[in-house]
């Protein structure tokens, strides 16, 4: 492992540097005290949430009066996990679905193309967010997983396409001849011939992916498009939706209510999800920098 | 050609019809509230399904497309809101492919550290969610206005300052990623025979690099228009809400019912407008159809012209 590129050191430590943040720092910071959206100041002047970065609020607060660099920190995890999980189940549907597709006939392959060129009619963010809000997938107990499956779904087409593409390359390669020539079982073709040239893109792709994920997730997040929502009765006996799991996009949907005079709190947490973006998308690039140099 | 606007056409027809069929869906979501939990209950009732799926067709048989909820037609509600957005669109499509060619145009031509530093910015700009750079050009704004800036409006759609503040918002996503695909395809050209001939007989890099590289590259530049398109179209949306612009987008997600949900309240009552829903939607879907033949001829006209 000699000759990484800067870029790729970079990037990775400032991954490990955020997985850390994320997951230590909940541990080691607590938020100041909940103040139910009031403060009182020394001179007898009160304040109402949210109050602006300073003193007590390192990031400022929301709405409500909470901290917002703890809540940033608490919804880290589950917004890291929920995204892997995401583009991760894309992954383990489009490969073999590109896989059987390699040779660009068959109905695998039409199957793909089908799928790709159905969405790419549609725009990503209205399509989901009209998919969100059927009555069923509302209400549904199983939200969380058909919301899953509506974000696989759409961009699963498009995919399997860039990896049945690679496929496509690897099987015109020369080399190839030789397992053919020597009869290896199907097992060992996929294992030594594919999957070792496949696994190098593969990883950059995926890295790509989450950073383009992680838009769309915040992106939804300004809809008030939760994955995973409960309901409630307020005050009045109207329900009220709750949301069930908390990410950071889940902290921008009442953003429209704080433009343009209290930006931070909307700033904060979408000021993460561009870090985070950034961090896979330069992982990504600077793989696929090194890989294009060594072959 | 013909088979591949043949399989647009079938294609297009298959969205519009999945769009009817979610949209009218029974909408009726009703909440049930047992000791300490809230259920929201939405029933499958098909007899219901059939008999509002069978009044719109009847609907669009007499010639009507339907009605908004204020009961005014939905093509005139349409036409007020999708010109908006079209011209928003238009302009900054036409930024975007003027400052993404400029723009790919200097990072190929220069090899200094500025040229090297733009393309590398242009990169990592992409990588950028949309709403984080909406949300930060508005800060900046904001701040420049407190410094004593001449203030103009941001928000809304009335003034030509905050459409065109809107336009630029818009574009400025469109024209990193044009410009990416406009210097990688120039890049890819590099090295081939036709332009080290070029060279030796003393052309200039400037000549070079658009008379031949660029023309040579245009086919591969078309072809990507479509997803720049789509990108753009997922981008109004955002515009549209963090700037309060009335346009197509937004009336669309109005419509849908969940326009004033927070992580506070639903809407007492969804007003959920199926026509509504069901006209936009095909809208955005025949503007991608339409893009995507549109690429496909001109990848023709240019590639024809270049071989004969």
């Amino acid at each position: 492992m000699k000759n990484l590129p800067a870029s790729l050191t970079i990037s990775v430590s400032a991954l490990v540097m955020l997985v850390a943040f994320l997951f230590v720092g909940p541990l080691i910071y607590s938020s100041p005290e909940d103040q139910d959206g009031v403060m009182i100041m020394n001179d007898g002047s009160i304040r109402t949430a949210p109050f602006p970065p300073g003193e007590d609020f390192l990031l400022g607060s929301d709405a409500a009066g909470n901290d917002l660099f703890g809540q940033l920190m608490s919804a880290g995890q589950g917004t890291l996990l929920l995204v892997l999980m995401i583009v991760a189940i894309r992954f383990v549907l489009a490969v073999p679905l590109a896989y059987f597709g390699r040779k660009q006939k068959g109905i695998f392959h039409q199957g793909i193309h089908l799928l790709n060129q159905l969405f790419s009619f549609m725009p990503l963010l209205i399509g989901m967010i009209f998919f969100m809000t059927i009555p069923f997938v509302i209400s549904s107990e199983y939200r969380m997983f058909l919301v899953f499956i509506g974000i696989v779904l759409f961009e699963l087409g498009r995919t399997a396409v860039t990896v049945q593409e690679s496929f496509h390359q690897v099987r015109q390669k020369s080399f190839m001849e030789a397992p053919a020539m020597i009869g290896s079982s199907r097992w060992t073709v996929w294992r030594k011939y594919y999957w070792r040239h496949i696994r190098g893109p593969l990883i950059v792709l995926f890295c790509l992916d989450i950073s383009k994920m992680m838009m769309l997730l915040g992106q939804l997040g300004f809809f008030a498009m939760f994955i995973s929502m409960t309901f409630a009765v307020n005050d009045l006996g109207e329900p009220i939706a709750i949301n069930a799991f908390e990410t950071w996009p889940t902290l921008l949907s009442n953003a429209r209510t704080h433009i343009p005079n209290e930006m931070w709190v909307i700033f904060w947490p979408s000021l993460a999800i561009a870090v985070t973006s950034l961090i896979f998308f330069s992982i990504g690039n600077a793989l696929k920098t090194m890989q294009q140099t060594t072959s | 050609m013909r088979i591949f606007l043949l399989q647009q056409l079938f294609l297009w027809v298959c969205m519009v019809v999945v769009v009817v069929l979610i949209a009218f869906l029974p909408r009726d979501l009703v909440f049930v509230s047992e000791e300490y939990e809230t259920y929201g209950i939405a029933t499958m009732n098909m007899q219901l399904y059939g008999e509002r799926l069978s009044e719109y067709v009847a609907m669009i048989g007499a010639g009507s497309l339907g009605e908004n909820r204020y009961g005014t037609s939905v093509l005139v509600d349409l036409h007020l809101y999708a010109s908006r957005s079209l011209q928003l669109i238009g302009i900054a499509s036409i930024i975007a492919i003027f400052i993404g060619t400029a723009k790919a145009y200097f990072d190929t031509r220069y090899k200094g550290i500025f040229a090297r530093s733009s393309r590398k910015i242009g990169q990592g700009m992409q990588a950028l969610p949309d709403f984080f750079i909406i949300i930060v050009v508005q800060m900046v704004v904001l701040w420049l206005f407190r410094q004593g800036f001449p203030q103009f409006s941001l928000y809304g759609n009335e003034d030509l300052s905050s459409f065109l503040f809107a336009a630029v918002l818009l574009s400025l996503f469109p024209s990193m990623y044009f410009a990416n695909i406009v210097a990688s395809t120039l890049e890819s050209e590099e090295g081939s025979f036709y332009l080290i001939a070029a060279k030796g007989r003393g052309v200039k890099k400037s000549v070079l690099l658009i008379k031949h590289q660029l023309a040579n590259a245009l086919p591969s530049i078309i072809q990507q228009i479509p997803i720049m398109f789509m990108y753009l179209l997922s981008n109004l949306l955002m515009v549209e809400f963090l700037t309060s612009f009335r346009g197509a987008m937004y009336r669309t997600y109005q419509a849908m019912g969940f326009q004033e949900t927070s992580l506070e309240s639903l809407p007492n009552q969804f007003y959920i407008e199926e026509p509504v829903i069901v006209v936009y939607l095909t809208f955005f879907i025949s503007l991608g159809f339409l893009v995507n033949i549109g690429s496909r001829v001109m990848t023709e006209i240019v590639t024809r012209r270049r071989l004969s």
